[in-house]
């Protein structure tokens, strides 16, 4: 693994914009808050984008962008950062949809009051999401892993709905408890390090080189995996992120699922395969069964689901299941399939979310009963509703098409029974959604009260449009990605001994 | 005379090591000398503060004359070095900052005494000697020093029960630690001939073991009782009540670093012989103290004994760490004793500020909405908490992780599972104030009126809070140096 300088400070550079954003949002006038806010999210947007001119295609598992600065030399914990190819489609993604979520909330009526700290808290996230991405210390990761909690609770908790104080509660308690297992983890981990190597580290591509024996592997898989299992969620640990993502305004449930969600995934596949190999490749299967047990319980749960918003949050955690059973396939198409899907669910749940957000902003309500059949009214909404489904669904073209199908490529090579199982459970994920369509378009009344409705327009369409765009792209091009994150990998296959192609 | 000969084998230059103790003992002389001079006025209270204040900058500025790295004086009773050094630093910067409060707060009580300035410097110069000390006899006599300061500070509202309740209390279990304290010294001296504690833990040997470990366990046991240790805590929350605010955050801060300096002094000196019973009781008790002082903040309505209680579960994480016998375990416990002095400070600190305005009775309801009311007081306050509760890049955080590596070093998984489910229970109350103060509506509506001073030292805790936190090495490589100095000594005998 090589580390590339060129080009540095680049990344520092866009955690620093959404700050100085934020001091100039406390000091300017009340109604300059909108316009600062947008545009800092943009700047900070543009340059992760041109953050690509530095990264040589031809080598991606390598570390582009990279610094380093010791915090204590003595623990061997430093401030390095950089991006490979998997990070760099976090990165990008992660401002991307800060910027979305920002641009929606220009236009959200929900938000009225205390719009300073409301903008604020939005890019602090961003800043904090960048640095969980980028950061390939495991304790400073664990900081900004940590820190994205902090704007989020006070998201919910200040400009949610009716149950906003008790899912904040919720939501803070779950991940925090669950991340102090990894943080126990690193800190084991760096002590490992101390006993093998006589040095302390907390540097990801060092520990990468550890020989750990498999029962301490274990005991490490198991307190990493605490944290993630959480964060990702998988089931049973998943209770906190109905409440959460059901009672926050709409541009934090789109942050909380389209990106913070991915962290989980993204440290599952980045950490605990990377960091115990051995131990993935012992427990692959009951994490396998414990992703597909999330896919069918989710999706069932979802079905269930009388209020939109929280039958759009159990999709994702229907979702999260295909990923993470992907992920400890433990093959290169599991792994292809899993980060796919993360990017798909990605634009695909922020458009969900944006969806039930705008039909709130219309009808006022997230009961299926209420809003079933509103869409017909609204000709264009409802095209991007349509689209929005279909590619949630999974069908060719769609966003979660290729994640599927490399997902049911992967279990093939495991065993027949098993990519059986996946495809069942696909049918299931395919199910809710149709249910979904189903409510919105064919159902409810036929006439009358619906007629006055204004159809979605201006900033919410131009965001919607773009996320549609980004879905179909995932769909029709999935190389434009695979190019970018493919031979990260690779590379950790390479780690992980277990090339298989 | 010659005063050669009444200071015996004394060397005289000996006392320029003592230079920060002498100016904060002059200066509560000045003060006890003025008290009874002059008449109470508004100019003499002004005037206190300010000595006070001017005595505290000397000594801080004395510790810019370079200090030794390790140095013994006085024929080995009085040791100073780095550790002590730092643990004086905080101790006297923790009590400037605190300083400011004790007159608006009194006045608004309406029981103001001049005492409360200079007790507390004779209190600040026990906890100085106390950090410095290697001798049993030093120990015992500057502990004494601290105490009988604390109890009087403690029941310095002289009208009303519960404070009079709080500081019999303290008294009664007080001087039952430091007749234990005395008693388990007599067992060391016993067993080993000696006073200091190094030589006393190295004259360890099958004939005189059961001596030591007796007298050991006597010791831990006083100090135990000083810190408020589960199940010796039942005077702390009640005494930390009882006092007033600003005195709660002195005993909780400066204090409790004082009292947990010579622990720290013992902890490289438990052998091998030791190691397994140290770690076994040591372990207990944190366990215990982190679980029980959780459990019980979470079910308090009062904030004040909310923080009492969240205080004896710092306690209990610095004591955790002591278990294990290794120099990072040190290290940590170090780091942790200094920044909770901080942490805590800053949280009662914004307590008594509050208990200023009318109608505020410290009770958990009213800090609702508090953001509406006060936005500097609510966020350095939410920034106190999530420091106590270990988010980063708070120092807590860092203290939290360090504990968790010298856990780690010594393979005690068991005591760190228990610290994570009592921080989880933790989470509960501290999220809690936090929600409450920054997502709901105002209960109470006032405009807290604290001076210039008092701001600025809520000010300066905030920030030591976030900047200790993100740039650890400012204290970590002086902590790290002395740890593995005193291991190495500690090895060497």
């Amino acid at each position: 693994m090589h580390y590339y300088t060129y080009g540095a400070g680049l990344i520092n550079v866009s955690m620093l914009l959404p700050i100085i954003t934020t001091v100039l949002l406390i000091l300017a006038p009340e109604k300059y808050v909108k316009p600062i806010a947008f545009i800092g999210s943009f700047l900070t947007f543009l340059v992760s984008l041109y953050s690509l001119k530095f990264l040589d295609f031809s080598h991606l598992s390598d570390i582009y962008l990279y610094e380093n600065y010791p915090i204590i030399k003595e623990l061997g914990i430093s401030y390095s950062v950089g991006v490979d190819g998997l990070s760099e489609v976090f990165y990008i993604l992660s401002t991307f949809v800060s910027f979305l979520a920002i641009a929606w909330s220009v236009k959200d009526i929900q938000i009225k009051f205390r719009l300073k700290e409301y903008y604020s808290m939005f890019l602090l996230t961003t800043t904090f999401l960048i640095g969980v991405f980028t950061a390939w210390d495991l304790v400073v990761f664990y900081v900004f892993y940590e820190l994205t909690l902090i704007p989020m609770i006070f998201v919910i908790g200040v400009w949610g709905y009716k149950l906003r104080l008790y899912s904040a509660y919720k939501f803070f308690i779950y991940i925090y408890i669950s991340s102090l297992f990894l943080l126990l983890g690193i800190m084991a981990l760096s002590a490992y390090s101390f006993k093998e190597t006589g040095k302390f580290s907390a540097f990801y591509p060092n520990l990468v080189h550890l020989h750990l024996p498999l029962s301490v592997q274990i005991f490490l898989f198991v307190l990493f995996f605490i944290a993630f299992a959480v964060k990702t969620p998988i089931v049973p640990f998943h209770t906190w992120l109905p409440d959460a993502h059901g009672e926050a305004p709409t541009a934090g449930s789109v942050v909380l699922a389209a990106i913070l969600l991915k962290m989980g995934s993204y440290a599952l596949l980045r950490f605990n395969i990377g960091l115990f190999p051995e131990a993935s490749k012992y427990l692959w299967l009951p994490m396998v069964m414990l992703g597909i047990i999330t896919i069918i319980y989710a999706s069932w749960m979802t079905i269930a689901q009388n209020n939109i918003k929280r039958f759009v949050a159990y999709s994702s955690v229907s979702h999260m299941g295909f990923i993470v059973a992907a992920m400890f396939m433990l093959t290169f198409q599991g792994f292809r399939g899993s980060t796919i899907e993360m990017i798909a669910h990605g634009f695909s749940s922020a458009a969900l979310f944006m969806i039930a957000g705008f039909i709130y902003n219309r009808l006022h309500s997230f009961n299926t009963k209420t809003i079933a059949g509103s869409v017909r009214y609204m000709p264009v909404f409802s095209i991007l509703v349509a689209l929005t489904g279909f590619s949630a669904m999974g069908l060719p073209g769609g966003s979660s098409f290729w994640g599927k199908f490399s997902t049911i490529v992967a279990a093939k090579e495991h065993s027949l029974d098993l990519a059986l199982l996946v495809l069942v459970s696909s049918f299931f994920s395919a199910l809710y959604m149709l249910y979904f369509l189903r409510n919105l378009f064919l159902e409810g009344k036929s006439e009358g009260s619906f007629l006055a409705f204004v159809d979605i327009r201006g900033v919410k369409l131009a965001v919607m449009l773009a996320l549609a765009i980004c879905m179909f792209s995932v769909g029709l091009f999935p190389f434009l990605y695979y190019n970018v994150f493919d031979a990260s990998l690779i590379h950790l296959l390479g780690i992980a001994n277990m090339i298989k192609r | 005379m010659d005063i050669r000969l009444l200071l015996g084998s004394t060397n005289l230059y000996e006392f320029s090591y003592l230079i920060p103790e002498i100016l904060v003992f002059f200066g509560a002389f000045v003060l006890l000398a003025l008290d009874m001079i002059m008449r109470s006025s508004q100019t003499k209270r002004q005037l206190f503060l300010w000595i006070s204040m001017l005595f505290l900058s000397l000594t801080i500025l004395s510790f810019f004359i370079k200090q030794p790295f390790f140095r013994d004086v006085f024929s080995r009773t009085y040791t100073i070095d780095i550790l002590g050094t730092f643990a004086k630093i905080f101790e006297v910067c923790l009590t400037l900052l605190v300083l400011p409060f004790f007159h608006k707060y009194m006045i608004k009580k309406n029981t103001f005494y001049y005492e409360i300035y200079y007790i507390s410097l004779f209190s600040l110069f026990g906890m100085m000697t106390l950090s410095s000390s290697y001798n049993l006899i030093v120990i015992y006599v500057s502990l004494e020093m601290v105490s009988i300061g604390f109890y009087i500070l403690t029941g310095l509202f002289r009208g009303s029960f519960p404070s009079k309740e709080g500081a019999y209390k303290y008294l009664i279990i007080g001087g039952l630690s430091i007749v234990l304290a005395l008693y388990g010294a007599a067992f060391m001296y016993a067993a080993s001939k000696s006073l200091d504690i190094r030589d006393i833990m190295s004259s360890y040997n099958s004939s005189n073991a059961i001596y030591l470990t007796t007298g050991m366990v006597l010791f831990l046991l006083a100090f135990t009782i000083k810190i408020g240790i589960v199940p010796f805590h039942f005077w702390l929350p009640d005494a930390y009540t009882a006092a007033p605010t600003p005195v709660t955050g002195f005993m909780a801060s400066a204090g409790k670093i004082a009292f947990f300096i010579p622990l720290l002094r013992l902890m490289p000196y438990v052998n091998q012989h030791l190691y397994n019973s140290w770690m076994i009781a040591v372990g207990m008790l944190a366990a215990l103290t982190m679980i029980v002082g959780n459990a019980l903040a979470l079910v308090q309505t009062d904030l004040k004994r909310l923080l009492a209680y969240s205080s004896i579960a710092h306690s209990g994480y610095i004591l955790s760490v002591l278990s294990s016998n290794s120099s990072m375990g040190l290290k940590a416990a170090i780091y942790f004793v200094f920044v909770y002095g901080i942490m805590g400070l800053g949280a009662f600190l914004v307590l008594s500020i509050l208990e200023q305005s009318e109608n505020w009775e410290n009770s958990i309801h009213q800090i609702g909405g508090l953001y509406r009311n006060t936005g500097f007081l609510s966020i350095s306050f939410a920034m106190f908490l999530f420091a106590l509760l270990g988010i980063p890049p708070t120092v807590g955080f860092v203290g939290k992780a360090l504990v968790f590596l010298g856990l780690a070093m010594k393979n005690i998984y068991w005591l760190a599972i228990v610290l994570i489910i009592a921080t989880a229970i933790s989470t509960g109350y501290y999220v809690r104030l936090v929600v409450l103060m920054f997502m709901k509506d105002a209960e109470i509506r006032f405009k807290p009126d604290a001076d210039t001073l008092e701001n600025a030292s809520v000010w300066t805790l905030a920030i030591l809070t976030i900047l200790l936190g993100m740039l650890p090495m400012v204290l970590w490589t002086g902590i790290s140096n002395i740890s593995e100095f005193l291991f190495k000594i500690a090895m060497l005998r």
